[in-house]
């Protein structure tokens, strides 16, 4: 059995899945120290269940911590960051680009130094090690904890990055070392923020893995854990603690993969409603389709790869007002306050989830107080909460064909007619808890983005090198051999380039090797 | 020269000039974001701002040179910039050809390349001429007015971060861009040229004047865009308020249906289809090599190059580059007439469709959207 958890910003779900059955469900409020939370999830799970601990094999763990905490900019740590790529690169320094108050929270011990690769993995300028050391020697008289290491091409060949962190290790034994390579991909500005997200969050995260492990030890649960990462596979709560930035965009991701578990359907239209805002999302072949373009974090620019995601305000929270013309929902939204404000629950405040009562459709508070709503006011807004919705839907939909929609979250008792352009509306049970759901079915996955030569090696050859390297990395991620498919690859040709460069993006994903059977 | 008759580019003008220049850039010429950094950061290190010179100011024997990055904007994407090289470039161009610069001009008002003229004049404490050789974006050195006015690229040098440089002197711009591009992969396919050293008064003849201010314009334009009611509208009114000689028309609107990519000779080649919106049965098809280069409509060519081909977002207005088009987005494509000087036949054979080998004949936009 597997105990799935979604530590968001405001609940901690936890659900107990058998194969693909769901034995229990428990949502807690999330607290300050996220083990808390995670604790009392767990505990309540497993009582309703009353299934002993050992029979669990592996708790898998979402969380958006990380990325509030960097966006909070709250448990920061000052960051030294060496940048292997002189001469180049000089004239764009590290944080460019930042928010200059999230840049002073990491400091300015940001060294550029000699060295780095050309796209072909062929060096460019020989790693200046003197220059490195020096930098380490001024980190450690300043008291560092953690470091970045940046490289010209280190997707390509990482070997400089590994140097530089052996002479860094060598100075200052007690570092934390982030290699930019393990982080991001091709462009070095992008990738190095990354890098240095991640060295700014590494304490944080060594403390909730600990906190986390003190809880599962308290709960008497041996099972290793293991922490959802964007792409919606897992990482080995080791290697989460030294990669917190890679759980960045876990969570769209983990509730569009747990609504393709409940459903059943691999390729669908996602909808998250929530108190706030929905969320759209397309899955295919049962993985959220990517954006493609640039994602700032806090105002910091990044390649992650995120779920193209549209957020529309429209949640079970959004206000109803009337105007002149007719009518508008949202975005402005009752939020967590939904309880005490809506009408139904006694409060003053008309919302979405008071005409969804009103009409008769929605279930929830006191029927009464919404009885004496004006008929054409509820019919009016009915109409415009579907209209949204049908809008956001068809912006999503890559084609003209019906394709299913699946609704998840606690508002998505708000939609009960046909939508245009969907095949059906599917509300699966348990749709409340369909993030905790996606992080207990994740697999562990691994990914290469790297530069080859097709004149060079052929086609087939790089493609069967990318490959084995994705693998490998899934391997290493904590897939079982054997079981690991190929689920992404994208070819992208290099502009103005003769030599026939590609670069490939290839995802591996695999079973988790967990101590028995399978998951 | 004349003091009076210098402009000052502040950074938010340079930001405006980096949006505009994407939408000038026909879905390619890289992404100015890098130069624009670069810019920000030599302005705040204590750098002068750029001063921007009218060709009509120009003295007729002042000495002209072009510069430009040259290579593959993945590459430019890891580099990032670097200023001393660029300077090296420039003054080893003047010393090859024992003359000072008086100006810089940019080659191509589109995409990354717009940008770099402008650091580069302010690094130089030269001023950067208010036109180019395009006023759009094209992949080859020898497709720019100067060019195919007449303007030898040669003698040009290139040079990297390491200062290995190389002076060449080709025998036509063509065979410049077959050399330049060996020499590029050499310097690890980025590098910074200096090139068409020209005097004033051939500035005047050959180069596509106001361009820096239009790009400008089209950026605050697209600004606006953004925050209006119908953002395409107010761009499409945006554009035709400050290029009364550019014809706009709103090709396709529709949601990208299907892309497709791969590599020939260096460079990104592919389509995109459109599919409108409402699920006709309509579609626009858009071939790109690096920039976008033909829009045919249900099979009948409505845009073809050398005039422009931009595609942007239907909510935004922000022009969406061929690296970034991808499925499912809402999108717009423009297309804007290019510079009469692309349109002789001799011009239309460096930058028409039969210079990208595709079969179309080129026809005026305006007459195509007539059809």
């Amino acid at each position: 059995m597997i105990l799935g958890v979604d530590v968001g910003g405001t609940n901690t779900d936890a659900v107990l899945m058998d194969g693909t059955t769901l034995i229990a469900s428990r949502k807690f409020p999330t607290t300050p120290d996220v083990s808390d939370g995670i604790f009392s999830a767990i505990e309540s799970v497993l009582k309703d269940s009353d299934i002993p601990t050992d029979r669990i094999r592996c708790v898998a763990i979402g969380t958006t911590h990380f990325t509030n905490a960097f966006v909070a900019r709250e448990g920061l740590l000052e960051v030294g960051l060496i940048r292997i790529a002189l001469p180049a690169s000089s004239g764009v320094l590290p944080t460019s680009g930042w928010p200059p108050d999230l840049a002073a929270a990491i400091g300015d011990n940001m060294i550029l130094v000699g060295g780095g690769y050309h796209v072909d993995g062929s060096v460019d300028s020989e790693l200046d090690e003197l220059a490195v050391r020096d930098a380490a020697r001024r980190f450690r008289g300043n008291g560092l904890k953690s470091v970045a290491i940046s490289a010209l091409f280190s997707p390509v060949n990482d070997d400089m990055e590994r140097r530089a962190e052996d002479i860094v290790r060598n100075e200052m034994p007690e570092v934390s070392v982030t290699r930019s390579s393990e982080v991001g991909s091709l462009g070095l500005l992008e990738r190095e923020n990354a890098a240095l997200m991640n060295a700014s969050l590494v304490e944080l995260s060594s403390r909730v893995v600990q906190s986390i492990r003190r809880a599962l030890r308290q709960l008497r649960i041996e099972a290793p854990f293991y922490l959802s990462q964007n792409d919606g596979t897992l990482m080995t709560a080791d290697v989460a603690e030294r990669y917190p930035v890679l759980t960045f965009a876990s969570g769209p991701t983990n509730s569009m993969r747990g609504a393709a578990f409940l459903s059943g359907h691999t390729d669908a239209l996602v909808a998250d409603i929530g108190g706030t805002t929905t969320d759209i999302g397309m899955l295919s072949n049962g993985f959220p389709r990517e954006s493609s373009v640039t994602v700032d974090i806090g105002g910091v620019r990044t390649n992650f790869r995120m779920p193209d995601i549209l957020a529309l305000g429209l949640g079970g929270g959004s206000l109803v007002a009337e105007n002149g013309s007719g009518l508008t929902i949202g975005p402005q939204s009752v939020g967590y306050r939904l309880l005490e404000d809506a009408l139904v629950f006694g409060g003053g405040t008309l919302t979405a989830s008071d005409v969804a009562v009103a009409a008769e459709y929605a279930q929830m508070g006191d029927p009464t107080l919404v009885a004496d709503l004006p008929r054409e006011t509820v019919d009016l807004a009915v109409t415009e909460i579907h209209r949204m919705l049908a809008d956001g839907v068809d912006r999503m939909k890559t084609s003209a064909e019906p394709v299913p929609l699946i609704l998840v979250g606690g508002g998505s008792v708000l939609i009960s007619r046909d939508i245009p352009g969907v095949s059906e509306v599917i509300v699966p049970e348990s749709a409340a808890v369909a993030n905790a759901v996606g992080a207990s079915i994740a697999l562990a996955g691994g990914e290469v983005d790297a530069v080859y030569s097709y004149e060079a090696m052929g086609r087939d050859a790089a493609m069967e090198a990318a490959r084995e390297r994705a693998s490998q990395s899934a391997v290493d991620a904590g897939a079982r051999p054997g079981t690991i498919e190929i689920t992404n690859v994208e070819e992208i040709p290099l502009s103005y380039v003769p030599g026939a460069l590609v670069r490939l993006r290839v995802k591996a994903a695999g079973e988790l090797a967990l101590s028995s059977g399978s998951v | 020269m004349h003091g009076d008759s210098l402009r000052k580019l502040d950074i938010d003008q340079v930001a405006r000039i980096a949006m505009g220049a994407t939408l000038l850039g026909a879905g390619g010429g890289g992404d100015p974001y890098i130069s624009l950094l670069a810019a920000r950061q030599f302005h705040a290190q204590g750098g002068g701002h750029a001063n921007l010179i009218g060709l009509a100011d120009l003295d007729d024997d002042a000495q002209v040179i072009c510069v430009a990055g040259f290579g593959a904007p993945t590459v430019e994407k890891e580099r990032l910039f670097e200023l001393p090289h660029v300077v090296h470039a420039v003054r080893t161009l003047e010393e090859h050809i024992g003359r000072k610069a008086d100006a810089l001009i940019p080659a191509e008002m589109g995409g990354s390349n717009s940008l770099v003229p402008i650091v580069a004049a302010a690094a130089c404490g030269l001023p950067v001429i208010d036109g180019d050789g395009m006023r759009r974006a094209f992949p080859e050195l020898q497709m720019t007015s100067f060019s195919i006015n007449g303007v030898s690229a040669s003698p040009f040098v290139m040079a990297d971060e390491h200062l290995n440089t190389v002076i060449c002197h080709s025998r036509d711009d063509t065979k410049g861009e077959a050399i330049a591009r060996a020499v590029c992969m050499g310097m690890g396919v980025f590098c910074i040229l200096a090139a068409y050293p020209m005097s004033g008064s051939d500035a005047k003849r050959v180069a596509i004047p106001d361009t820096v201010t239009l790009a400008l314009e089209l950026g605050r334009a697209i600004e606006n865009a953004r925050s209006g009611a119908s953002p395409i509208e107010s761009l499409v009114e945006g554009i035709r308020a400050n290029a009364a000689d550019i014809d706009v028309v709103r090709l396709f609107d529709g949601k990208v249906a299907d892309v497709w990519r791969s590599t020939e000779r260096g460079f990104a080649i592919g389509w995109v289809d459109l599919a409108p919106l409402d699920g006709a049965s309509h579609r626009a098809h858009i071939e790109f090599r690096n920039e976008y280069l033909a829009l045919t409509l249900d099979g009948v060519p409505r845009a073809l190059t050398p005039d422009l081909i931009s595609v942007v977002d239907s909510e935004t207005a922000e022009p969406i580059p061929t690296p970034d088009i991808r499925y499912g987005q809402r999108v717009t494509a423009l297309g804007l007439s290019c510079h009469p000087v692309f349109r002789t036949e001799h011009a239309l054979k460096v930058v028409g469709p039969q210079a990208f080998r595709m079969e179309h004949t080129y026809r005026p936009l305006a007459e195509l959207a007539a059809r």
